[in-house]
């Protein structure tokens, strides 16, 4: 596999068409319908909008893949537990990381830093 | 520094606010997930615009004194040490924060419009044809390859895509509204 190492020496400019298409086609045979490649266009915007205001993508792109999978789980989860669900230990031990991580985040834009420099939310 | 604009937090705030009043008018076992997203994240917008206002309260020092320190400096100054990153010549499309912003924006103008036209092309004229145009003017003007190269890459990759989805994998890609018309009216 060592001429793989080749492929970091290809020109980023001359893989992007490749990507594109490999994006293109893989919309349109996910469900073989043309209406697919107009999602493909928002969902390139939102993701277009997300970088240039500096929002991450990572989030939006776990939420597009996940999301289904969650509400089915969620849906599940409940009409066994009911609201019960949300006390279970390990539902309060993923809600007390969630709620760590955003108070994280807001702690480590208030704090003042060296030479006055704040971290964003997200980068 | 990265900094997140307000205009954007009131915008994803206003399709939360809008995502959940629509799904408020649900039934309860359909309204539950949107109700479950959309009400923590109206909540997270309205902590993030606090933070947009702190933040232009207590503006950037480095900014407010009409000095940008690079990320090279920021580490040199750590390790105190010289640290110098090194920066893909090469790589031209990708070097955006050496370049002009005027020069980034038209770029990717340039890069949206080859994909729009790649995607107005697939829905018109179908894969067969729009892929490998798409691929051989993108190479020829944007990668700057010779048309002998952009000829050749291009053709084999239209060709590989043909072979791989349609003849290996069984898929059929979509002709295309006008070459499918143009077929029937040629009555073929």
């Amino acid at each position: 596999m060592r001429w793989a190492v080749l492929l970091t020496f290809v020109n980023g400019a001359m893989l992007v068409p490749f990507i594109v298409v490999m994006a293109v086609v893989g919309a349109y045979v996910s469900e073989g319908q043309w209406q697919n490649l107009v999602v493909l266009v928002v969902l390139s915007t939102v993701g277009y909008a997300l970088l240039r205001f500096n929002w991450p993508r990572a989030p939006f792109v776990i939420g597009v893949v996940l999301g289904k999978i969650a509400e089915e789980s969620l849906h599940k989860a409940l009409e066994l537990w009911g609201l019960r669900f949300f006390t279970r230990p390990l539902s309060l031990v993923l809600i007390g990381l969630i709620v760590a991580t955003i108070a994280y985040a807001v702690y480590q834009n208030v704090r003042p830093r060296h030479g006055g420099l704040q971290k964003p939310v997200a980068s | 520094m990265k900094t997140i604009p307000m205009p954007m937090t009131l915008l994803m705030l206003a399709i939360f606010t809008t995502m959940v009043g629509i799904a408020s008018t649900y039934p309860s076992g359909a309204s539950f997930m949107p109700l479950t997203i959309g009400i923590p994240a109206i909540g997270l917008c309205l902590l993030q615009l606090i933070l947009d206002l702190y933040r232009r309260r207590a503006p950037d020092t480095d900014a407010a004194h009409g000095k940008r320190t690079s990320m090279s400096e920021e580490v040199t100054r750590i390790a105190g040490q010289r640290v110098q990153f090194e920066m893909p010549s090469e790589n031209a499309l990708f070097t955006e924060s050496t370049r002009d912003p005027r020069e980034t924006v038209r770029r990717e103008i340039v890069v949206w419009g080859y994909f729009l036209g790649l995607i107005a092309g697939v829905l018109l004229l179908g894969f067969r044809i729009a892929v490998p145009i798409f691929l051989i003017t993108f190479l020829r003007f944007q990668a700057g390859t010779t048309w002998r190269s952009a000829l050749i890459y291009g053709g084999a990759g239209a060709v590989a895509m043909y072979l791989l989805f349609e003849k290996i994998l069984k898929v059929s890609l979509h002709v295309g509204f006008l070459t499918d018309w143009l077929i029937a009216q040629i009555g073929l």
